[in-house]
């Protein structure tokens, strides 16, 4: 079965709480410096974990002022994720929205470093109610942006409504090759 | 507006285009450059290029695992970029795809062929995570219409005569 939107919303909208420990992986490379990653499941207030919803972030040492933030659920059918919402501050990616998007959405370049987000609501057509796999293929440039992760944080916490987002520590510095 | 103006002011344009596509920034010790290659989410693929003992290092720098990863298909990736490293002639590490020691005379070729393996690689890793649980819940749906109405009435495939 399809995710309706309207049960989205609730997940979104409803106060959550992570559900895990706060802390980083590091995964290593051969050819590069690592990578930090912060995953963990998302509860609403009713203590349910509804299908895998789980909050994640990324980031490389090297480039510390670029992180990815995302929402996201398991697929009902496949093994795919969701995503339901993702903030890209200061990305080292450009993006491109596809011309059929929706109204001042449409054909928007966003250079790199230019803080944006990704919301499932500007993804889905009017007469479809269901979120599918475009669920983030449309981004929106986020006015007055967080600069920093303490502020992007504080920026989640207020818009995913997820109560203890900032207990979340900062990455370590750590893995960065000499 | 004459066409003579007219043609000044379309090139004047495609040129920004072109600047605006492909823009290069100096990061560290290498440049980050911006391909027009859009993964599935939309991102363009961004290529690191480190000079290296009089050669070049071109990297996607893991962002087609993290394209894959952003849709949970990171457990399908190593087997994509494999098969799209050896497709496009460049190499694989577990994270990265890229190409190393390339010379001066093949670079333009290494930022082509390493876009595209980075694409190639996620879009393919997004594909089977979307196949293979499709494919599951197909075997579990038989599984549950054989139980159903006995092996005798139901067929996994059948040839079907005629035009």
């Amino acid at each position: 079965m399809p995710i309706a939107l309207e049960v989205v919303d609730a997940w979104f909208d409803g106060e959550k709480n992570l559900t895990c420990s706060m802390k980083w992986r590091v995964q290593r490379f051969e050819t590069r410096t690592p990578r930090s990653i912060f995953e963990c499941l998302v509860a609403l207030s009713s203590g349910i974990v509804p299908n895998g919803l789980k909050f994640r972030v990324s980031c490389r040492p090297q480039y510390p002022n670029s992180f990815s933030f995302q929402l996201e659920c398991n697929h009902p059918v496949n093994k795919s994720n969701l995503p339901i919402y993702r903030l890209e501050l200061e990305p080292l990616r450009a993006h491109k929205n596809q011309p059929d998007a929706p109204g001042e959405l449409s054909g928007l370049s966003i250079d790199r470093y230019v803080t944006h987000e990704h919301h499932f609501r500007d993804n889905v057509a009017p007469d479809r109610q269901m979120l599918n796999e475009s669920s983030d293929k449309h981004a929106r440039i986020v006015e007055d942006p967080p600069t920093n992760f303490d502020g992007a944080i504080a920026f989640l916490s207020v818009k995913l409504n997820i109560r203890n987002l900032t207990d979340i520590p900062r990455p370590r510095d750590q893995g960065v090759l000499l | 507006m004459t066409d003579q103006a007219q043609t000044t002011t379309l090139d004047a344009r495609i040129k920004q285009a072109i600047s605006n596509l492909l823009s290069a920034e100096q990061n560290g010790e290498g440049s980050l450059l911006n391909m027009p290659i859009p993964y599935p989410s939309g991102a363009l693929v961004v290529l690191e290029i480190v000079p290296n003992a009089g050669s070049y290092f071109v990297s996607d720098v893991g962002f087609g695992f993290q394209e894959a990863e952003a849709y949970g298909a990171q457990g399908f990736y190593s087997h994509s970029a494999k098969q799209a490293a050896q497709k496009f002639g460049v190499s694989f590490d577990g994270y990265s795809i890229f190409s190393q020691w390339v010379g001066d005379s093949g670079l333009e070729s290494a930022l082509v062929y390493v876009a595209n393996a980075s694409k190639n690689a996620a879009e393919r890793a997004i594909e089977r995570a979307i196949e293979e649980k499709s494919s599951q819940k197909t075997d579990e749906l038989f599984d549950r219409v054989e139980k159903i109405f006995g092996p005798k009435m139901v067929r996994r495939k059948l040839e079907i005569p005629g035009r």
